[in-house]
């Protein structure tokens, strides 16, 4: 229940922010024009689906035992041109399991993205890669993680616009030596709607 | 002016030191995330697969009934399960739907305690103020209805025991023992005792258990000469009306340390402590066991199943609980449910290992001849779990099917 809980305020937090950025909007208009120096933070909230999970020889884990759950993140980005930014991002993210477990993910890495449009919408294809911290049943492992991501957004003043982003998150789980047969490849769909703040 | 005296003074630092204090951000925060990956990775388990563990779960579907609560006794009759919660539930060995046991016609009671001799149950019932009101004796005939079972009391337990120990006294548990059928109790003063039933009226176990400050822990029989009972600071021994304190030496006497009893019924009885040691008794002496030192252990259970490689089951834990399996012919521990009874980690991390161990236990009956089951009860804890898993060894194959909720 109180994962529920989590999700549904971490919605509300992000509906909320997008509604008063709409609201400053419509007390008045800015041009917005993207240039080297450019900085914004997005927060970021959504969905996270478990997609497939590929055993060590390429072979098809089924089922995954993992359910649909939530996920959180704050990104930074600085731009670099009109067109590219870097920057880093920090997220947690949780599934469920059909044992009633909770694997809990929490990725840190460094982004880049190519940032397309104009005002009012910008579209961008991003990409995310470093470090993830997994965790279920008091057992951790840090394993490297790829994102590869496409986003929509839409100004909503001169500070800020609303957001909306899917990602394919890529999970490699690499065990040394002798263990390396419990080497895994795991798949998962985040998708998400944020509120961008830019400075 | 005090910006160009703050200006003098930053160009009048020596070139070294200004280069220095420019690196120091970097190497605290090189050496802060240096830590942080060392710790990080220190935590884990190269042994450990997260999403093949994972892949290993099985749903498990249990009774309401076993959730947020524990499982704290439990008895069989040739035809149906019995478990001590609030109340008895039971099911038919045959069937898996789980009810509430009415006792001597009623199902409004508290039990504080349940006992079997594999024929008979026996229930200390009180009222839901756990207000003692006497132990009844079952016996199953057929059917599921209220009137499957016959009731009678054992004696007059109530009237027995107030007594000795004065009319504010509540039931800690019940056991039968090798044919002799035992009463702990304390009362308001925290004076704790034990009784049994001498055939004709409850009478007290011995003068070195009666009105002692310890809370009694378990009962067991040697399968030889006497009957050990412990409470959490010393180890009694002898014979019912006759149980004193053990003086052999070496033996784990400790205040408020001991945790478990258990006998293999050919001599040798093993005990459990808070630190980590199992002592073992054994032709007249006790050795010690390291099972896994500073670690506060639990109910015990000798597992003889296979037969090639008995173990010692050890409930376990503080903050993480569960149990832990000691092969004593290798001095080997496994823990985390790797190998043995436990078929897949993800399972046994699933089920088990939220909740404190309150007691192993076998039926007398086994009702599928190819196989032997063994049920672990567990006290209340995550609400994602059950109170009550079993695990069926398949006597051809040498194999357990893995923990399964009740």
């Amino acid at each position: 229940m109180s994962k529920k809980l989590l999700a549904v305020t971490v919605l509300i937090a992000s509906l909320s922010a997008l509604t008063l950025g709409a609201q400053e909007q419509a007390s008045g208009s800015s041009v917005i024009t993207r240039k080297k120096g450019d900085q914004s933070i997005t927060i970021l909230a959504g969905g996270f689906i478990p997609l497939f999970v590929l055993d060590n020889t390429g072979a098809l884990i089924s089922p995954s035992n993992m359910y649909p759950g939530a996920s959180f993140g704050v990104q930074y980005r600085y731009m670099l041109g009109k067109s590219i930014g870097i920057g880093g991002s920090i997220a947690g993210s949780f599934v469920t399991t059909v044992g009633g477990g909770t694997l809990f993910l929490a990725p840190i890495g460094v982004t880049a993205a190519w940032v397309a449009g104009g005002e009012p919408m910008e579209y961008e294809v991003s990409t995310e890669l470093g470090m993830n911290i997994m965790r279920i049943y008091g057992n951790g492992l840090i394993e490297p993680y790829a994102k590869l991501g496409a986003g929509l957004s839409r100004y909503v003043s001169s500070s800020w616009s609303i957001d909306t982003k899917v990602s394919w998150c890529f999970i490699p789980e690499i065990h040394l030596g002798t263990y390396s047969s419990l080497n895994s490849y795991a798949n998962f769909l985040e998708f998400s709607i944020g509120a961008i703040y830019h400075f | 002016m005090h910006e160009h005296i703050a200006g003098l003074a930053e160009n009048s630092l020596p070139k070294a030191r200004k280069a220095k204090s420019g690196r120091t951000p970097h190497a605290v925060g090189l050496i802060a995330a240096a830590t942080f990956i060392l710790l990080a990775f220190s935590g884990c388990d190269n042994t450990f697969s997260v999403f093949q563990s994972i892949s290993q779960e099985e749903k498990q579907i249990g009774a309401d009934l076993f959730k947020n609560t524990a499982a704290r006794a439990m008895a069989d009759d040739s035809s149906n399960y019995y478990v001590l919660l609030g109340q008895v539930v039971w099911r038919p060995k045959s069937g898996d739907s789980w009810d509430v046991l009415s006792v001597n016609g009623s199902t409004d009671y508290f039990a504080a305690g349940l006992a079997g001799d594999g024929t008979k149950i026996y229930v200390a019932k009180a009222d839901i103020n756990n207000i003692f009101d006497g132990i009844y004796e079952g016996t199953y005939t057929s059917g599921s209805s209220a009137d499957a079972w016959t009731w009678s009391p054992v004696g007059d337990a109530k009237s027995d025991i107030e007594t000795d120990v004065g009319s504010d006294f509540y039931v800690d548990w019940i056991k039968y023992v090798n044919d002799t059928f035992f009463v702990a109790v304390h009362n308001d003063s925290s004076k704790y005792s034990l009784f049994y039933y001498n055939g004709a009226s409850f009478v007290s176990a011995g003068a070195a258990v009666s009105g002692i400050d310890a809370p009694l822990v378990d009962i067991v029989y040697d399968g030889s000469s006497s009957y050990w009972l412990i409470s959490d600071s010393k180890v009694y021994k002898g014979t019912p009306g006759a149980l004193a304190e053990d003086s052999t030496a070496s033996n784990p006497d400790y205040d408020h340390y001991l945790l478990g009893i258990a006998s293999d019924g050919a001599g040798r009885v093993i005990v459990s402590r808070r630190d980590g040691y199992v002592y073992s008794y054994d032709s007249g002496a006790w050795t010690s066991i390291t099972v896994k030192s500073s670690t506060k252990l639990g109910p015990l259970f000798f597992l003889t199943l296979p037969a090639s490689t008995p173990r010692i089951l050890v409930g376990k834990g503080v903050s993480s609980y569960g149990y832990m399996e000691y092969n004593e012919s290798t001095s080997t521990l496994k823990e985390n449910g790797k190998d043995f009874v436990s078929t897949s980690q993800s399972i046994y991390y699933s089920t088990i290992t939220s909740k404190q161990v309150q007691a192993f236990w076998q039926p007398v009956h086994e009702y599928d001849a190819t196989k032997i089951t063994l049920f672990i009860l567990l006290a209340s804890g995550s609400t994602d779990t059950y109170a009550l898993y079993r695990n069926d060894y398949t006597i051809s194959t040498e194999s357990w099917s893995g923990w399964t909720a009740e």
